[in-house]
């Protein structure tokens, strides 16, 4: 495996004026990698060009080491991608579509065939893999993918928007595989989402892409330790009291339209908060660790690219 | 640790080459269309044509029987018919080399046109599941994130075409062939026809390989998946109904036909006018008889436009590979 899974040196993709990559320069070492933007922000344009399925207009790229399009197909056979959108075989079995990719790997085909059941089983699909895929549920579509990215046994698997469509159980189940793919099988992982609690559930890095830039990159144990501590909290009465002794601490907060208060406390818990109130004798009806402190990093990071441009 | 979770096992096989790869892509292709009940009826009724064909180069044989079945019926139909009868078997005899030859030289000439019939039909059921489902359903970017290149995928698809075709055309002409080279009595009859087979290969090779790439071009213009059949069913109408314009106006309107061109190529390699005036020439009785067909009216007479006929191959088949590239990308 080499130091960098991914490494890109102002890697540029036009289409006409518009740029959808804008000289993008990342390391990435192996591991489990966010790729968080919001819709249309760059995520798949990168990864496109990254797996050649797109050309980029300028600069270089490297995939486990070696220059993409200098090396050819050769490198997909330590590559797996699942896409955004549905693009199965129509009329093919499950178990058909899945030996059939693995045979496009290069797997011979009794080996193609014993390994796509074993991914059918890992991606937990049943005897659903018998049926056509034409009648599957958008949870089984995407299991589906998931099992077709996989069965060459690649090194690193590109995720785009692999929840997308799926129930909260479904969607925890998939989280939960990705997941053991690096934690247990030690395949790199990057998933590309707009959804922070899914990135933030099963990744070490974190890449944030806007407006064809990457904003932040970086550990997410990093990220969230320059994230401001902030919190919630609910009383029956006293909020102006509580202000005022927010404020006497130096703690910035608010009213937030749902009647909560909000409290930046810059912490890495509520501990300091709790012990205030108290002090003062205020007694909370509820104290939320902010779920978002990561959210609202990414959606400052944001603003602060549209502000750029703007 | 769930109990699905722990079914992961690391690969730790070779991966096979390109051309595993390519081959995988043309199998599927295969199984695609054999899994239509339509596609095989249609390469079952190719191979019944072929069995009629072997039939005929049996019945041929058997002139050269003393005690042939075909003899008594002559006999019992006219017996002057035996004297004729005898008279042509003692040329044949005499002059295998031009007897065998020519008359397979037809039949075969006869039978690869009408399973070419069978074969259009096939690609009109065969043609959606070509490029236009991979097109309609995404699946392209399924082949293009795979080791495989556009080019791999190309032709793969284009083996998978022209491998039905061959189920469907090549091996019953070649299966034929065999048949009646076994039911002949005796060898000679193998090694006189061996040009008529040789024609009729080059033939259904250079016409399937053309066909399928035109296929492949008409497949890749629209993403669904019937529009593909359509247009496929029109072209070929409509080419024949220019090709019969052309006929009695200009005649490069003809070219516009793939059918036609096809034609072209079959005169070429079977020459059934040089055929037809050496059967004039040297068959007794019967070549006089010849000679007073009125052979103008037989398009199959006359000279072939195969330059122009290549030359419009040519440019059909540069049109397919630029529908083909420029429609048939991932992004």
């Amino acid at each position: 495996m080499p130091e960098f899974v991914i490494r890109t040196e102002a890697l540029t993709k036009k289409f006409g004026s518009q740029s959808a990559l804008d000289e993008v320069t990342v390391q990435v070492p192996p591991g489990p990698i966010g790729l968080l933007g919001p819709n249309g922000a760059g995520k798949s344009t990168f990864m496109k060009c990254l797996l050649q399925l797109m050309p980029s207009t300028s600069g270089k790229a490297f995939l486990l080491g070696q220059e993409v399009g200098q090396v050819g197909r050769e490198i997909r056979t330590r590559v797996g991608y699942t896409p955004e959108q549905d693009c199965h075989i129509p009329g093919m079995l499950g178990c058909e579509y899945v030996a059939y990719c693995a045979q496009l790997t290069g797997l011979p085909y009794q080996a193609a065939r014993q390994r796509s059941h074993e991914m059918l089983d890992f991606v937990g699909m049943g005897q659903e893999r018998y049926r056509k895929i034409d009648t599957y549920s958008t949870g089984m579509r995407q299991r589906l993918k998931l099992a077709q990215a996989i069965v060459h046994d690649p090194e690193i698997v590109f995720l785009d928007e692999p929840t997308n469509g799926l129930d909260p159980r479904g969607r925890e189940q998939i989280l939960e595989l990705i997941q053991s793919l690096w934690t247990e099988h030690g395949i790199s992982v990057v998933l590309s989402s707009h959804l922070l609690n899914d990135v933030q559930r099963i990744c070490d890095q974190i890449i944030i892409v806007a407006l064809g830039k990457v904003l932040i990159h970086d550990t997410i144990a990093n990220l969230s330790a320059q994230c401001k501590g902030s919190a919630e909290v609910v009383v029956a009465n006293d909020q102006q009291k509580l202000v005022s002794l927010f404020k006497a601490e130096g703690w910035p907060s608010e009213n937030l339209p749902n009647g909560h208060l909000k409290v930046e406390h810059g912490g890495l818990d509520i501990n300091p908060i709790l012990e205030i109130m108290h002090r003062a004798g205020i007694t909370p009806i509820e104290v939320l660790p902010s779920p978002n402190a990561l959210e609202e990093y990414f959606i400052q990071a944001l603003n602060t690219a549209h502000e750029s441009v703007s | 640790m769930s109990l699905y979770r722990s079914t992961y096992q690391h690969w730790k096989g070779k991966y096979q080459g390109i051309w595993y790869r390519r081959y995988a892509i043309a199998a599927n292709g295969i199984q695609s269309a054999w899994s239509s009940k339509w596609t095989r009826n249609m390469v079952m009724a190719a191979w019944i044509l072929s069995v009629v064909q072997a039939a005929l180069l049996f019945g041929i044989g058997q002139l050269l029987v003393k005690d042939s079945v075909i003899y008594s019926l002559v006999e019992q139909l006219q017996p002057q018919l035996q004297v004729f009868a005898n008279g042509l078997m003692s040329w044949i005899v005499a002059h295998p080399e031009i007897s065998v030859r020519s008359v397979y030289s037809f039949l075969f000439y006869f039978f690869s046109g009408w399973m070419s019939t069978l074969s259009l039909i096939i690609i009109a059921l065969i043609i959606p599941s070509l490029i236009s489902r991979d097109l309609s359903s995404k699946a392209i970017i399924i082949y293009s994130s795979k080791a495989v290149s556009r080019f791999d995928y190309f032709l793969g698809k284009f083996f998978s075409v022209f491998g039905v075709l061959c189920i469907a055309w090549l091996f019953p002409v070649c299966s034929a062939w065999l048949l009646g080279g076994l039911l002949a009595p005796d060898w000679s009859f193998v090694w006189h026809s061996r040009m008529a087979l040789f024609k009729s290969a080059a033939y259904i090779i250079f016409a399937a390989s053309f066909l399928s790439i035109i296929a492949m071009g008409i497949s890749a213009v629209s993403v669904k998946e019937k529009s593909a059949t359509v247009i496929w069913v029109v072209l070929w109408i409509l080419g024949n109904v220019l090709g019969r314009i052309g006929a009695v106006t200009e005649s490069w309107i003809q070219h516009l036909s793939f059918n036609y061109n096809l034609e072209q190529l079959s005169l070429k390699l079977f020459q059934p006018k040089n055929e037809l005036s050496l059967l004039q020439d040297n068959v007794p009785v019967v070549g006089n008889l010849l000679r007073g067909l009125p052979v103008d009216r037989f398009p199959m007479f006359q000279s072939p436009q195969f330059a122009g006929a290549m030359i419009t191959c040519g440019i059909m088949i540069t049109l397919a590979v630029i529908i083909l590239n420029w429609k048939v990308r991932p992004e």
